[in-house]
């Protein structure tokens, strides 16, 4: 009975302790003469196994290789022996169980979600209410008058190239000689475009005397730029 | 040589060292000779053996020698001092034989002058 309790408190010391000195702790009980020497030797190891909790916890682990040297130093070893540690059956049976509740825990957290959506959640981005929308071309307006843009221009006195701007019904149309009427529709400020085209390749500028005075047509490679003829 | 750490020695660790300065001893031999070396005055468990015994062995003081063969009991392990450790009793030896010194000096009773 007192060796049962002996080797029940010396096996509630730290796992460092215990592997190392629990074998040597029963040869000494077992040599025990008399029962009040096995009782004091219980009370010593109990006393022990308060020290060894309370007081030792630097000694709960192995001993580190940066001690060894100095052991391997005295002359007597000069290697280490780790035994293969092996979990008690106790252990072994509560990690079994604890697998087998996340296992099963799992497994029905799959089931039932099994059938639902999971919808992430994502923040809730409010578009900007656009000003113009894709479906409405924003309408420019000329800040001139039209009657500003109206009239002849010519590339130069000796090129008899000519370009005519006129108003009809509040809208400009520019003409070439031998070729059909272009409508303009207003891009920006003095900038213009073809009707049919996105980009804004005709522009006025120096305006002088009421009127402006230069017609730049720009079709990608060729440029022409026009001057207003006074008539 | 000593640190804040060993100084002064437990006297059940200072006990294990002497026990262990003549020979290289087995646990239950080192708790026989802590008896007959205080003349059954004072007795170690096994315990409070194994206790001190890991300090010293962490400390470098003591090696473990390991199983003997042909020993009576297998379990045995028999454990060694190093030069660290005798070097630390030594050290203890000094401060108790200062202390026992200075004891006595401060004993002696001082003699009646004549008149």
């Amino acid at each position: 009975m007192l060796r049962l309790l002996f080797r029940f408190v010396v096996g509630l010391h730290p796992l460092a302790f215990r592997r190392r000195f629990a074998p040597e702790m029963l040869s000494i009980f077992d040599h025990a003469t008399g029962k009040l020497a096995a009782i004091t030797f219980v009370a010593d190891a109990f006393i022990s196994l308060l020290r060894q909790w309370a007081l030792r916890p630097r000694f709960w682990s192995e001993p580190s290789p940066a001690e060894q040297p100095q052991m391997a130093s005295a002359g007597a070893r000069s290697f280490y022996i780790s035994e293969n540690y092996r979990p008690s059956g106790v252990a072994l049976l509560q990690g079994a169980a604890l697998s087998l509740a996340a296992f099963i825990t799992i497994t029905l957290a799959f089931i039932h979600t099994r059938g639902s959506k999971v919808q992430p959640w994502l923040p809730k981005i409010e578009a900007e209410k656009s000003e113009s929308p894709l479906s409405e071309q924003k309408v420019f307006r000329s800040t001139s008058p039209l009657e500003f843009y109206e009239g002849k221009y010519a590339a130069n006195t000796l090129n008899p190239a000519t370009a005519d701007v006129t108003v009809e019904k509040n809208q400009l149309f520019l003409s070439y000689p031998g070729s059909a009427k272009i409508a303009l529709s207003p891009c920006s400020g003095s900038t213009f475009k073809n009707g049919g085209s996105s980009s804004c390749q005709i522009s006025f500028s120096k305006f002088d005397q009421g009127k402006f005075q230069q017609l730049d047509i720009d079709q990608g490679s060729h440029h022409f730029t026009a001057f207003r003829l006074h008539e | 040589m000593r640190d804040k750490q060993t100084a002064p020695l437990s006297p059940a660790l200072f006990h294990i060292l002497i026990a262990l300065a003549g020979h290289d001893l087995h646990g239950y031999a080192i708790m026989q000779e802590v008896s007959r070396l205080t003349e059954g005055e004072y007795t170690l468990g096994p315990g409070t053996l194994y206790d001190n015994l890991q300090k010293a062995i962490r400390r470098g003081w003591v090696v473990d020698l390991g199983h003997r063969a042909g020993d009576d009991d297998p379990r045995r392990r028999y454990y060694r001092l190093t030069s660290l450790g005798t070097s630390v009793l030594s050290a203890e030896v000094s401060r108790l034989e200062n202390m026992v010194r200075d004891a006595k000096v401060r004993l002696r009773i001082p003699k009646p002058r004549r008149a």
